[in-house]
């Protein structure tokens, strides 16, 4: 069954004003979306308010029965907990196992299955902090594939992540997309979204543009995105600097 | 080897130095379980300040001639609740709610206790614990309790695992978060109550904080650290005990400093993070450096 | 223009007001030695006037309440229950004290700090250590333990002396002599009252002979709570065999102590273990339970409270004496 996901005017407040405001889409078969804007833009808010760590003051998150799975930033984990890579995944089928019950032969199947899946079964009994930033990175996506997720909600996963293994989470997409589910990345990378996903939705605290990339990276969207910090260059490229508040923004050339 | 032996054997002798070990046993465990959670989640001044809170419970109660144990419980858990629901609102840091309540409790118990000017040594006893005094309810009480708290631990395990790594996927998962994180405070607060006879309020916190933390120099997966620290507990409780019977010192302190002893040996010799071992690392790596030149 | 010269005015007087202030914390209460009691001056009294008179210990405030009756005002310092070893004076105590002009104390270390409380308190109250030229005080030495703790058992006395009534009697007459030289006006009904009294008191030591005499040799042992007995041990033919505390109440005992007194009472064939009032029972209950002995309480370092059992000197002897004979004989 392919999932589906629908957002519908979604809108969340946020210390009295609005973080996200109106927000609709739909993605209706395995895609691969990019969520591009600037920082605070709402990009990490649409993911929290989509999974129900946030209350939206209006709008609905509907799917047709598929589970969204939220995959955390390696970042924002306790890399010193004692936990092994097997002791994490397993953590995302505890939906799946209910209350006052254990690990069944089952749960553990499946944990090895998605940490195949993703590359990391020989790491399975390192503890979590043994592990670069990539592979901490992979190993919360099985998580996600661990609690049977079929739409993966990713925010930043590339960000601390060196590029050999940028490309190993991108394989790891593709195999996933080709599996059918839905994937939705947030990005600061521009260029990566322009060229490895299959829709963008330019997000500056209400959409700005949906559809493919071409249509959605214009002078016009990123000016109203940017805030009058892009430069359109020309037809095949173009120069976008970030907002000047940001330092972690580099500007690059698209060639 | 005889005399050994009857270093050994001599304190058994006594029915109090055996209820004082199995007190001691039963309290290096539990606190070390519960301990693996403070250590973790960087509570040990919550521990601490629930300890010193449990003061006005237990001044309360001898004023108003009920047994101390309810004192302290309900006195433990309203702090519990308290110091969580201050520091969930958000107002202010939860250091700062903690210190705020610790010294508030504090405070309020040295001031009613003034107002006793009989039994003073019991204060004494609050302070530093009376392991000598155990009685047979007082272990029944402890044993009951304490497996009631281990119990919670094992059937919640995954639960509590999760809200303490990653609050995040529980908030997805929709585990109900404020919930188990009441729980987990309740539990230490049980925890703590429990232990006061033995070790006293003074050194509550290191019997929450130091067999845990020497675990977890020791160990990578959650569970190993639980039991590693319970061995340490129980092991330094009856050692502790030991040498304050033979040398005449304060039990409590004795316990203490064992456990210290343990941690230290930790820091030191731990396989992967030993100061020792990584100095001894750095040393080989330098002189293969200076091999292959 | 004003207000620099007001300024200086102000902190004037400020300065004036704490030299006043200190000056008048000059004064200390004066220990007065036994001889010099004949020699003290009457206290300066108005038309009806009573004697301000302060106790610390409510034992004490009983023996003094019978010398001198109505006549004197009498303020007892510590309460019913209070337990002297660790007693600290409350801000109204420190009052008393310092309005007092004869302050009556048990001495022989029985109140910790007195000399540093005496100090803070100021005022110019005469003080009577009672438990001077009582005949000869008893070391404290309960303790039987190995390895004790040198020097603090060979120094400390045992100041629990109320225990002899002969001592007692020595109080009224000390009492008696102090009240009388400080208010000379009712030195007739202090000498009446204090007659009557030490008859009373003597009336009492024959009947604690009579009692004690009818405990079989081998179970005259007490074992109490802390060794406060020793001045009835002696007096009355009994052994302290040992004390659950055996230093003082406020001094913990190691396992070693409990263990080494489990020991001597199973050795000795002590029949009770006693507590007291003023002390937490818990230990001595453990010890009594493992060593299958009788728990009995007593009265020791304080009175009980107005309208209960034991409300003055006399009636905390009957009681005890009574309670020990029961349990031992």
């Amino acid at each position: 069954m392919t999932p589906t996901l629908e957002v519908k005017n979604l809108t969340v407040a946020y210390n009295g004003a609005n973080a996200l405001e109106g927000v609709s889409f739909r993605i209706g078969a395995a895609e691969r979306v990019a969520i591009v804007g600037p920082n605070g833009a709402g990009k990490s808010t649409l993911f929290k308010a989509m999974v129900g760590l946030l209350h939206p003051s209006q709008g609905t998150t509907e799917t047709n029965g598929a589970e969204i799975g939220y995959v955390t930033q390696h970042s924002d984990v306790d890399k010193t907990f004692p936990v092994t890579v097997h002791d994490v995944v397993m953590m995302g089928r505890i939906g799946r196992m209910g209350w006052l019950r254990w690990q069944r032969p089952h749960d553990r199947e499946v944990v090895r299955r998605c940490l195949a899946q993703v590359g990391m079964l020989e790491y399975a009994n390192r503890q979590i902090g043994e592990l670069s930033g990539g592979q901490q990175q992979r190993v919360f996506i099985a998580r996600a594939l661990a609690q049977e997720a079929t739409i993966l909600l990713m925010d930043e996963p590339f960000a601390g992540v060196d590029v050999p293994s940028q490309e190993v989470i991108l394989e790891i997409l593709d195999r996933l997309r080709s599996q059918g589910v839905i994937l939705l990345v947030s990005l600061h990378d521009l260029n990566l979204a322009v060229e490895r996903f299959d829709r963008l939705a330019l997000l500056n605290r209400r959409l700005i543009a949906f559809g493919p990339p071409r249509q959605v990276v214009t002078p016009e969207t990123l000016a109203e995105a940017y805030g009058g910090q892009a430069l359109w260059r020309g037809e095949d490229y173009a120069l976008v600097l970030g907002d000047i508040s940001c330092c972690d923004e580099e500007g690059h050339t698209h060639g | 080897m005889a005399d050994l032996m009857h270093l050994f054997l001599q304190p058994l002798s006594y029915p109090f130095m055996v209820r004082g070990l199995l007190a001691s046993v039963m309290v290096g465990t539990l606190c070390a379980v519960i301990g693996t959670y403070v250590v973790l989640r960087g509570m040990a001044f919550f521990g601490d300040a629930l300890a010193h809170a449990i003061l006005p419970g237990v001044a309360g109660a001898y004023l108003l001639q009920i047994s101390l144990f309810w004192g302290a419980l309900i006195m433990g858990l309203l702090t519990a609740v308290a110091i969580g629901y201050v520091s969930q609102r958000g107002q202010v840091k939860e250091d700062t709610a903690i210190g705020v309540i610790f010294a508030a409790c504090l405070a309020l118990g040295v001031a009613l206790l003034s107002t006793v000017q009989t039994y003073s040594v019991d204060l004494t006893h609050i302070l530093f614990g009376d392991v000598l005094g155990v009685s047979d309810t007082d272990l029944w009480l402890t044993a009951g309790l304490g497996l009631l708290v281990l119990l919670a631990v094992v059937l919640l395990y995954k639960e509590l695992l999760v809200i303490s790594f990653d609050p995040i996927l529980a908030a997805t998962l929709r585990l109900p978060l404020n919930a188990l994180h009441y729980l987990l405070l309740v539990l230490i607060a049980l925890t703590v109550v429990v232990s006061l006879q033995t070790v006293g309020v003074a050194l509550m916190v290191a019997m929450l904080v130091t067999p845990a933390a020497t675990a977890y120099l020791l160990t990578r997966r959650l569970w190993h650290m639980m039991i590693v620290g319970a061995v340490v507990g129980a092991v330094s409780s009856v050692a502790g005990l030991y040498l304050s019977f033979h040398l005449n010192v304060a039990s409590g302190a004795a316990v203490v400093l064992v456990c210290t002893f343990f941690f230290v040996l930790a820091f030191l010799f731990a396989p992967r993070q030993g100061v020792v071992w990584s100095w001894w690392r750095g040393r080989k790596a330098a002189h293969q450096a200076l091999i292959e030149q | 223009m004003k207000q620099k010269r007001e300024k200086p005015r102000f902190w004037l007087s400020f300065g004036l007001l704490i030299l006043v202030a200190v000056s008048s914390c000059g004064s200390t209460p004066e220990v007065v030695p036994l001889s010099g009691i004949a020699e003290l001056k009457p206290a300066s009294l108005s038309a009806g006037e009573k004697l301000n008179v302060a106790t610390t210990t409510n034992i004490v405030g009983d023996v003094v309440r019978q010398v001198g009756g109505d006549r004197i005002a009498l303020t007892t310092l510590m309460g019913s229950g209070v337990e002297p070893h660790s007693w600290v004076p409350t801000p109204a105590n420190m009052a008393a004290i310092h309005d007092a002009q004869v302050l009556f104390v048990n001495g022989a270390g029985l109140e910790t700090n007195l000399d540093k409380i005496l100090q803070n308190s100021g005022g110019n109250a005469v003080v009577v250590p009672l438990s001077q030229g009582i005949g000869s005080l008893l070391p404290e030495s309960t303790s039987v333990a190995p390895g004790d703790k040198p020097g603090s058992q060979q120094e400390a006395v045992d100041p629990h002396v109320w225990f002899d009534v002969r001592n007692v009697i020595s109080w009224a007459k000390t009492i008696q002599g102090t009240l009388s030289a400080l208010d000379p006006a009712n030195a007739e009904a202090y000498r009446a009252n204090a007659e009557a009294y030490i008859q009373q008191l003597d009336q009492l030591d024959a009947w604690i002979v009579e009692q004690m005499a009818t405990i079989p040799d081998t179970n005259r042992k007490l074992v109490t709570n802390h060794p406060a007995f020793g001045y009835l041990a002696k007096r009355y033919g009994l052994e302290q065999v040992g004390a659950v505390y055996p230093i003082s109440p406020s001094s913990e005992p190691s396992a070693q102590d409990i263990a080494a007194l489990e020991d001597a009472i199973r050795q000795h064939g002590v029949p009770a273990v006693f507590t007291e009032s003023t002390v937490s029972p818990n230990l001595a209950q453990q010890v009594a339970k493992d060593t299958g002995v009788k728990l009995v309480s007593l009265y020791s370092d304080s009175l009980s409270g107005r309208g209960s059992l034991v409300t003055s000197y006399v009636d905390l002897m009957r009681y005890d004496v009574k309670a020990i004979v029961d349990a031992l004989r």
